[in-house]
């Protein structure tokens, strides 16, 4: 199957949205993971909190991959019939991965948050909720980000063309 | 940055879930108050010591003394296995403190001339040193002998201070050298290794609390400036003014010479108990109370680094400490007030 300039690049939009979000997550769960591990050796009963806040860093991942899945499904990947997109829709495409996949990125400093967050609230369970919004600040540049790609798709017609 | 980050997230984690159990304020409250070994037992259910509890711990304060530092000696290598690489001067401080501590119980006991059985349950692992060696010490003869025994060992340099032990018969020269032995050798070595500029710092508060206690005793105690020259740790700015004129001033008169730093107002604050009760123990307070200042400090400065564990540290052992005091204080009788006023330092 011969497949566009354009549509390469989408895809290649597709998969860094994606690429760059799964490593940005994986880094902040995994550095949450490793605070949790430490509260949970010295207080099992904190897996709850632990969980739900080791949990927060995921979210960057979903965004990277809503984005990858808005870009499959525009150009026809998703769907059956793979569009013949014009290089300057390819591009827009690639930018708006670019732009999720970089602000992904977020998910690192998130999870060193949440990291801190579940020391404080091994130490103070009362903390939990302060907790989850400090965590939380961090997640606001990613959903710009992600509202940016969807802005750029709907513009460019990638999304409801 | 976020490989220091890594590096200390789970030992992080862990001590601020272990602070989590200390002891809370309103247990305190209730502690302060025990007048017998087996009341402060019973309030330390549901805490890390409860665990260390033996029958005895609920009848005899030595006994509770033990259990409250094994659980502290048990802390300190548990934290001691966990911490990460690059902190090894960290870790060395965690382990020789229990040598240390120790050799003051055995060179205490020498002192004393207590038995070698009433001394022998007295030693706990933990340290570098086996507990073995510190009962092969209670064979000794005599201080020189005792002394003699630690050749090989970083503490052989307690042989400097026997001449003036033997003059005058006070502890206090063999308990200085070992201090300073223990803040000299780790002070060089965090000046050697890299990546722990936190712990450097708060290793040079206390380098320079050790001198300044030391030249404090010694000036209440009428010694002369050569008296004290080998127990100081060299190469501490902070002690050159002092030293200078400490054979011309009075002790009031050495601390306007601190103007300059962090320890003069605490201790200016500490002169008017001083003059009251004549004991310089007003001055080492507020100095050990800088220790765990700096502790609290460096832990806001550094939150994802070395900051929560050297906190951890300093605040759990001045926990310890406090209840140690109020084990103590249960073997004479001392006021809630008075109790209160000698532990309340956390």
């Amino acid at each position: 199957m011969e497949l566009s300039s354009g549509t390469v690049l989408a895809i290649i939009g597709a998969a860094i949205s994606m690429g760059l979000a799964a490593i940005a997550s994986g880094i902040g769960v995994g550095l949450a993971g490793i605070a949790g591990a430490g509260v949970i050796s010295e207080d099992p009963k904190k897996f709850g909190p632990v969980l739900v806040l080791q949990a927060l860093p995921q979210t960057q991942g979903i965004y990277g991959f809503l984005g990858a899945v808005l870009i499959l499904i525009g150009v026809g990947v998703l769907g059956g019939a793979v569009k013949e997109i014009p290089m300057g829709m390819g591009y827009a495409a690639l930018g708006g991965g670019i732009v999720i996949g970089l602000s992904s990125f977020t998910a690192v400093a998130q999870g060193a948050i949440a990291a801190s967050g579940m020391g404080a609230v091994a130490k103070r369970p009362e903390t939990f909720g302060q907790a989850i919004v400090l965590a939380v600040m961090a997640e606001t540049f990613a959903i710009f980000g992600l509202l940016i790609a969807i802005l750029i798709f709907v513009g460019t017609k990638i999304m409801g063309g | 940055m976020i490989r220091d980050v890594l590096s200390y997230l789970y030992v992080n984690a862990t001590v601020m879930a272990k602070e989590g159990k200390f002891i809370s304020a309103g247990r305190w409250d209730d502690l302060w108050g025990c007048a017998s070994p087996g009341e402060v037992a019973s309030l330390l259910e549901g805490t890390d010591y409860f665990p260390y509890l033996s029958e005895g711990a609920v009848h005899e304060a030595q006994a509770l003394e033990r259990a409250i530092l094994e659980e502290f000696s048990a802390l300190g290598q548990e934290i001691s296995k966990i911490i990460p690489k690059g902190a090894w001067p960290i870790r060395e401080y965690l382990l020789k403190k229990w040598d240390v501590i120790n050799l003051r119980t055995a060179l205490r006991g020498m002192h004393g001339g207590l038995q070698k059985e009433h001394l022998m349950d007295s030693f706990l692992e933990g340290g570098e040193l086996s507990v073995t060696f510190f009962e092969t010490l209670l064979d000794a003869e005599g201080m020189d002998d005792f002394v003699a025994l630690l050749t090989g060992t970083p503490y052989q340099a307690l042989s400097e201070g026997l001449a003036r032990y033997y003059e005058t018969h006070n502890l206090f020269f063999l308990e200085s050298l070992l201090d300073k032995v223990f803040w000299e050798d780790l002070w060089t070595k965090v000046l050697k290794a890299r990546g722990i500029k936190e712990f450097r710092a708060f290793v040079e508060v206390c380098v320079e609390t050790h001198n300044l206690k030391i030249i404090l005793r010694a000036k209440s105690d009428g010694l002369l400036r050569e008296d004290i020259d080998p127990f100081l740790i060299p190469e501490r700015t902070i002690i050159d003014e002092l030293l200078s004129t400490f054979d011309e001033e009075d002790l009031p008169g050495l601390l306007p010479l601190l103007e300059e730093t962090p320890y003069f107002e605490p201790l200016v604050g500490a002169q008017h108990e001083y003059e009251r009760t004549g004991s310089v123990v007003a001055f080492e307070e507020v100095l050990d109370s800088q220790v765990l200042n700096k502790a609290q400090d460096i832990r806001k400065k550094k939150p994802f680094g070395p900051g929560p564990l050297i906190g951890f540290l300093v605040s759990k052992e001045t926990e310890v400490k406090n209840l140690l005091a109020i084990v103590r204080s249960t073997e004479i009788d001392l006021s809630r007030d008075e109790v209160r006023e000698s532990v309340m330092r956390k």
